[in-house]
């Protein structure tokens, strides 16, 4: 049995094969996860019977993947960088909550809470819920720009998907006490409606710091991914 | 039964004493080495290697180092200081299930 290695067109053949079994393959990410073990598969089938067209060799290779396909090395990689971004999560959290940060966010927090507090106590109601406003404007500001950036980048979505996911119980969380401050601020007497703005700026005020350190991690691996990739495209 | 398959539960154990032998693998080399290693009566499914390559990475048992090899990017796994503690203990585990099984096997009523 000889030895079949494929060259640079062939590999295009398979890349272009894989493509077509689900858009999700097409992603730089897993398409470097999956093509050098279908191709070892391809070489060794070719390998084994030479009369066997690419394209026959590829229908076998991808059956003897199983029932699933590709989509088990795929989820696979998905669900270990969900967990790797989870874990990177948790660890910034804690590291924010140990740092100088939390005294500024603090600081902030008791100030916001305070303005709050003296708007309301003077009458001006229309001013408290601009206040409230401005919260989450400042928020949706900080998480804007990387949405734009890494949410259309070819290279990144998965990353960014994955963080999203990995982020997203804190982010239910803080649209949870968003909810809370609109409805708890009109209802609550005017002490508590305060704290709670404050303690709602300290919470969000610390997961936009650890999201952006997250998208910077983010960033940073597409960025490799990118480089990965044209070097293998070269 | 599907005879051709790894027991469960043992496929972290080959897992980690392939890469205890050989050094650094790459997946398709491990279901290669599996295959040959067993003279075809045993085979590691993608759909089980990779979840399992994938969680020991997460767990920190291996590390990956890419390389080029044949114009395409290949993706290898080594033990790292604690797969290599790790793969000692499961192998004893293994063994010991083994001999526990085999005695199982062999076990008749004294009164039965």
């Amino acid at each position: 049995m000889a030895d079949r290695c494929l060259n640079k067109e062939e590999l295009l053949v398979l890349q272009q094969y894989i493509r077509s079994r689900s858009a999700t393959f097409a992603e730089p990410a897993i398409m470097l996860e999956l093509l050098d073990h279908f191709a070892c598969k391809v070489e060794a089938t070719l390998a084994e019977n030479g009369k066997l067209s690419l394209e026959e060799a590829m229908k076998q290779a991808h059956q003897s993947f199983g029932i699933k396909g590709f989509a088990s090395l795929a989820e696979g990689f998905k669900i270990l960088t969900i967990h790797k971004y989870k874990k990177y999560f948790t660890t910034l959290l804690h590291k924010k909550l140990c740092s100088l940060h939390t005294i500024g966010l603090l600081a902030v927090a008791l100030l916001v809470g305070k303005v709050q507090f003296y708007l309301q106590i003077s009458g001006m109601d229309g001013w408290t819920s601009t206040l409230r406003m401005l919260v989450m404007v400042v928020y949706a500001m900080g998480i804007f720009p990387y949405h734009r950036r890494l949410g259309r980048n070819k290279f990144a979505s998965l990353y960014y998907e994955a963080a999203l996911i990995a982020g997203a119980g804190q982010f239910i969380w803080f649209v949870m006490a968003q909810f809370v401050l609109i409805g708890g601020g009109a209802v609550l007497p005017v002490f508590w409606s305060s704290a709670l703005l404050g303690i709602v700026v300290f919470g969000s005020g610390l997961h936009l710091l650890v999201y952006q350190e997250l998208m910077k991690q983010v960033a940073c691996d597409s960025e490799e991914t990118a480089q990965t990739w044209q070097q293998a495209s070269s | 039964m599907e005879r051709g398959k790894i027991i469960k539960g043992s496929l972290t154990t080959v897992i980690l004493q392939l890469l205890k032998n050989n050094g650094k693998m790459y997946g398709y080399e491990m279901t290669k080495a599996v295959r040959e290693g067993s003279q075809g009566s045993m085979a590691i499914t993608e759909a089980a290697l990779y979840p399992a390559l994938h969680k020991l990475e997460e767990e920190g048992m291996v590390v990956t180092e890419t390389a080029m090899v044949d114009g395409r990017l290949r993706k290898y796994y080594k033990l790292s200081r604690q797969g290599s503690k790790e793969s000692v203990s499961q192998l004893q585990m293994l063994e010991e299930r083994m001999a526990a099984l085999k005695k199982i096997l062999k076990y008749q009523l004294k009164n039965g």
